[in-house]
């Protein structure tokens, strides 16, 4: 089986610096539209799934940083590759399925792109590296009005933009900015933190695993809801939520480091010490380990170290990424042992332990 | 009735955004249970947690022992434009298409209220044109976060905050000299 190496991109969100990006590794937005008259994808037929793909190719011709980017067919890729584009956070759980119709777009520098036929024919999106809510929204809108000078949306003045799924009804705006709080985490105010979001009609969940898990003690936040509010004031919301959790973030790393150094170091030491020399390693383990790392940046206490080596180094330690690299599909046993391997590798080079 | 942002009944941390109508012995009891608590909440979870969460939306599922859910009404509608029937519509709470919302529209509204709190647009409509958004500033929560700023010792962000406060000032009260 032979991947297509276009989506080994070295410079994406990931690689960048971002604000903040001691707390908040991404900011992201994107919009859900339709076009009238065609059913939404779920229900529509192969034929009218093909129309809303020619409508949107079309549309794309006419919009430089869509045009001169990549444009396939999900179906036109093997699973490996939609998985590594769904690692990336670049393509939905439902979109790496794949299905007819269903196509993708991405701009070169992969900070906007498009999923076409999904649960709405379009979902519009941006994504950036750390704080930038306001960006990515500005991002989204300056495309979504491209596209809406060749494409007609659905509409209704009443209930503004009409989506497959009442939940997104509206602005179909869903902006969101995924954290890493290794502070919060260790003590009982996140508890009271995550209870109170619903208040501000946001939510927040753990990032990586199932249900209440929060390996690594990464989150994502973002507005629950998209009616009867505007793009200003869900982003401005989601804004003063992030500034807040910074500052109680930092106030908490602080703190610990203060009071607890050296169990805080102790920590971090192991976790290194377990990611330079383990044989096996699960990508839960590692996601774990590496989030007590990025910690460690933070601290000053692996001075070569980056927070984007970090944010890549997590991705790549996900089973689609290891396969990728390795060009076809690998066991999960053998995939431990080849994760704990290039994990080995990758952090001895990339580390000079300051002392 | 939901609240704006009702919170779910079992876990007390997501916004609800099922109601499980049960009948325990003769009475009427209301749930409110966010996505996740609902998905658990079914007897037929383990079978098939996504076709429980559809028939769970749709309350037609009739549990075991003394429990049953009542059925919530289920209009005999159906889309002009894409056929697409109201009933399907409430087991996986996706619309057919754009013209669904006309046609459901007395029942829709409801949803809408219970997610949103809202049933009117006030976001972006087809004509705006694309103006950048910013961050609203005040000068007041400026200088909190300068205090805070100044108390934690961070004399970079203090600096910054400061100069913002001075532009936002400055433009409230012009000419003043
Ligand atoms: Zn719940
Ligand atoms: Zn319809």
């Amino acid at each position: 089986m032979t991947t297509d190496k276009r989506f080994a991109l070295s410079d994406q969100w990931m690689d960048r610096e971002g604000p903040e990006q001691h707390v908040v590794v991404s900011s992201r937005a994107r919009y859900a539209r339709n076009l009238p008259r065609i059913p939404f994808p779920a229900r529509a037929s192969a034929e009218e799934l093909q129309t809303v793909v020619k409508q949107v190719t079309n549309a794309v011709d006419t919009i430089p940083i869509l045009k001169d980017g990549m444009h396939f067919s999900i179906n036109d890729l093997v699973s490996l590759e939609r998985n590594y584009l769904k690692e990336n956070h670049l393509i939905s759980t439902e979109m790496e399925k794949g299905g007819q119709g269903r196509a993708m777009f991405l701009s070169s520098d992969i900070t906007v792109g498009m999923m076409v036929n999904e649960e709405d024919h379009l979902r519009i999106f941006s994504l950036l590296s750390g704080f930038q809510p306001f960006d990515a929204l500005n991002a989204l809108i300056e495309l979504e009005a491209q596209l809406s000078e060749a494409i007609d949306f659905a509409y209704s003045t009443h209930y503004g933009y009409l989506t497959a799924c009442p939940t997104n009804t509206g602005t179909g705006l869903r902006a969101s900015v995924m954290l890493h709080l290794p502070g919060l985490s260790a003590t009982k105010q996140l508890h009271s933190i995550l209870k109170a979001m619903p208040r501000h009609g946001l939510t927040m969940r753990g990032f990586y695993g199932e249900n209440s898990d929060n390996m690594g003690d990464f989150y994502q936040l973002s507005n629950e809801v998209t009616l009867g509010i505007t793009e200003q004031q869900i982003v401005q919301r989601i804004h003063e939520v992030i500034e807040d959790l910074v500052k109680k973030e930092e106030a908490v790393r602080s703190k610990l480091y203060g009071v607890r150094m050296g169990a805080v170091e102790d920590e971090m030491w192991r976790a290194f010490g377990l990611l330079t020399n383990a044989r096996a390693m699960s990508s839960q383990e590692a996601v774990i380990l590496l989030g007590k790392l990025r910690y460690g940046i933070d601290q000053g206490t692996f001075a070569s170290l980056t927070h984007q080596a970090l944010n890549r180094l997590i991705i790549e330690v996900q089973p689609g990424h290891l396969q990728y690299s390795r060009g076809g599909e690998v066991g999960e046993q053998a995939r431990d042992w080849l994760r704990a391997d290039y994990l080995r590798r990758t952090l001895t080079d990339l580390i000079t332990p300051s002392e | 009735m939901l609240g704006k942002h009702q919170i779910c009944m079992q876990c007390q941390l997501n916004q609800a955004a099922v109601k499980l109508t049960k009948l325990v012995k003769g009475t009427v009891e209301e749930l409110w249970l966010c996505p996740d608590c609902a998905a658990r909440h079914s007897p037929f979870q383990k079978k098939n947690p996504t076709i429980n969460l559809n028939a769970l939306l749709s309350g037609i599922l009739s549990q075991a022992g003394e429990e049953a859910e009542a059925a919530i009404e289920q209009p005999d509608l159906t889309c002009p434009t894409c056929g697409m029937p109201y009933a399907s519509y409430r087991t996986t709470l996706l619309l057919g298409c754009s013209d669904c919302y006309e046609a459901f529209e007395t029942h829709l509204v409801n949803d809408l209220r219970k997610f949103h709190g809202e049933t009117v647009h006030l976001g972006r409509s087809p004509r705006d044109p694309a103006m950048p958004v910013t961050p609203q500033r005040n000068a007041a929560e400026l200088r909190r976060r300068l205090d805070n700023a100044i108390a934690a010792e961070n004399f970079e962000l203090a600096a910054k905050l400061r100069d913002e406060i001075r532009l936002i000032t400055d433009s409230e009260v012009p000419n003043q000299s």
